[in-house]
């Protein structure tokens, strides 16, 4: 394993942001900008003026998983570059240094300054919204405010049920993770081979599921669990159930939960170590 | 210093070294030749970590440089002959750069760079790529790292520029510190190697001290036809005949890389049988 040194991976992170600040502020702007121009666009195609939490919550959804996916597939883009990859080679920090530099930027950084961006605008658009619909407000009606969604809790017209943007984040984090290996694999469009990447494991996991598996299982399906198989007989009622013990289950559903991006993380790491230019 | 024992490495079709046996020792500036695509640059890569033998083994004072550790790095510096530098300015270069080297002198990357005319708050990208390559030169001059690669160093530097490259780099040289460099402007470095590499299909063809060779060969011009039967190899020039000769006379001449590298391709064998007779 290598070394890690904080000092030497804080000049890391220092290079990599004054070699790239003009670009990530323009990124940035530029974001706020489109951003904008789409909240624009829906309170112009809808009379009301309100923009529900739905709208906010895709629009946030589908803007971090395209641009953070993005984002995540360019930062090792270096090393296809043969003067650019042997600067990042040569450059005397560990290979650990290294990804942690690039998770920082990738991870943390990414999000909280997307997120700032997608509030920025989203505050000022949904006000915007109610100002516009009091001023058109015809006499007797009472149209429904727009609010600022807050996306890590559970709606309020949802309270009892789970948050999704909660499953929503922990699958962008995996997401990402596994394009940041692909910047690293892929030495040109790494951004649409990770892509069709993920799409064949899909297919491949999906098509191991539904065709693999069940010819070797009885007629029967998963339970409320996925460790639980229940057998049904031939007037298709239940008639067994067969399930791991409870902790597997609980395992088993921790590590999908949280241990795809960390997975990903160390098959990078390994994956740098083991670059050539 | 630099200890290769038994390099081999091939591309994924093309094999570059067989059982390739070598040492670099300090206090020594290498001039590395060969045909292109003979293996003068992978053999850099191989030594600066950035390529991986196959097999055999090469250490740079006791490290492995595959493994590419901080502790390795922060002691090898390579300037290729494509490079990058980012678009900053060379006082945020040095701030996030030079730290890293641990040997690096400030004082001497100023000299190197007023020897070189380059203005100090210059921004690299916009500097030409000959200026980029002297701000690069005098950088890794001023590291102090006990092994400097150059391959191609005076590629797009004007001549006065080249005749600075000769001078600082003559200054940098003490007996803890080596230096190779690859290239084929042999008139450029005539001066300032101590040791001739050629490397010819993957094999070291000729390895020998400037001293040895001026020893055991003459470079002459000659007026008189009559004495080219001793010629180990000529050719004609405009002020009468160029060649290489055995010295058996102790003619204290000096070296003229591009004949002897020329009369070793052409004339290996006998070449070989006078070193070692």
């Amino acid at each position: 394993m290598s070394s890690f040194s904080f000092e030497r991976w804080r000049l890391l992170a220092g290079r990599h942001w004054a070699e790239n600040k003009k670009r990530y502020l323009l990124s940035f702007f530029a974001f706020i900008g489109l951003l904008v121009f789409w909240f624009v666009f829906v309170l112009l195609i809808n009379q009301t003026y309100y923009i529900g939490y739905s709208v906010q919550q895709a629009t946030y959804f589908v803007c971090l998983f395209v641009i953070g996916s993005f984002y995540a597939s360019q930062f090792f883009s270096d090393l296809s570059s043969q003067p650019k990859g042997l600067n990042f080679l040569l450059t005397p920090a560990s290979t650990l240094e290294k990804l942690a530099c690039g998770l920082f930027y990738v991870v943390p950084v990414f999000f909280v300054f997307f997120t700032l961006a997608f509030y920025i605008v989203d505050v000022a658009m949904v006000t915007l919204a109610n100002v516009l619909q009091t001023s058109v407000q015809s006499a007797g009606t009472i149209p429904e405010k727009s609010e600022v969604i807050n996306l890590f809790v559970a709606p309020k017209h949802n309270a009892n049920s789970v948050n999704i943007s909660f499953y929503l984040l922990l699958v962008f984090f995996a997401v990402q993770s596994f394009f940041l290996l692909g910047s690293v694999y892929f030495t040109k469009f790494s951004f649409v081979k990770t892509a069709i990447s993920i799409f064949l494991l899909f297919f491949a996991a999906y098509f191991i599921e539904a065709y693999v598996m069940h010819a070797f299982l009885p007629k029967g399906g998963h339970g409320s669990a996925f460790t639980q198989f229940y057998i049904v007989k031939e007037d298709s009622t239940r008639d067994k159930s067969v399930a791991l013990p409870g902790w597997i289950n609980d395992v088993l559903t921790t590590l999908l939960r949280y241990a795809f991006a960390p997975l990903f993380w160390i098959i990078t790491y390994y994956r740098l170590k083991e670059k050539e230019v | 210093m630099v200890t290769i024992e038994n390099l081999s490495f091939r591309y994924k079709k093309k094999a570059v070294f067989d059982s390739l046996k070598l040492q670099f020792r300090a206090g020594h500036v290498y001039g590395l030749l060969g045909k292109n695509g003979t293996g003068k640059s992978t053999l850099l890569r191989n030594i600066a970590g950035l390529l991986f033998p196959e097999a055999g083994r090469i250490t740079v004072n006791g490290l492995v440089p595959a493994e590419r550790t901080p502790q390795f790095l922060r002691n090898v510096v390579l300037v290729p002959e494509e490079f990058y530098l980012p678009d900053i300015t060379i006082a945020a270069f040095l701030k996030y750069q030079a730290p890293f080297y641990p040997h690096f002198n400030h004082a001497q990357f100023q000299q190197y760079c007023a020897g070189f005319d380059i203005p100090a708050n210059s921004t690299m990208q916009r500097m030409s790529y000959g200026q980029k390559k002297k701000v690069l030169i005098s950088f890794a001059l001023a590291t102090n790292a006990a092994l400097l690669l150059m391959d191609e160093p005076t590629n797009g530097l004007d001549i006065m520029s080249k005749s600075q490259f000769r001078k600082v780099l003559a200054q940098a040289l003490d007996e803890n510190r080596c230096i190779i460099i690859s290239t084929h402007q042999v008139k450029d470095l005539e001066n300032l190697i101590d040791r001739v590499t050629i490397i010819d299909d993957g094999k070291i063809l000729f390895d020998e001290d400037v001293e040895e060779i001026t020893r055991r060969l003459a470079f002459r011009l000659l007026l008189d036809e009559s004495e080219l039967e001793q010629a180990l190899y000529s050719e004609t020039s405009l002020r009468g005949h160029a060649v290489v000769t055995p010295n058996y006379d102790a003619f204290e001449g000096r070296l003229d890389l591009e004949l002897l590298y020329k009369a070793i391709i052409t004339n290996s064998e006998k070449i070989k049988t006078l070193f070692h007779s």
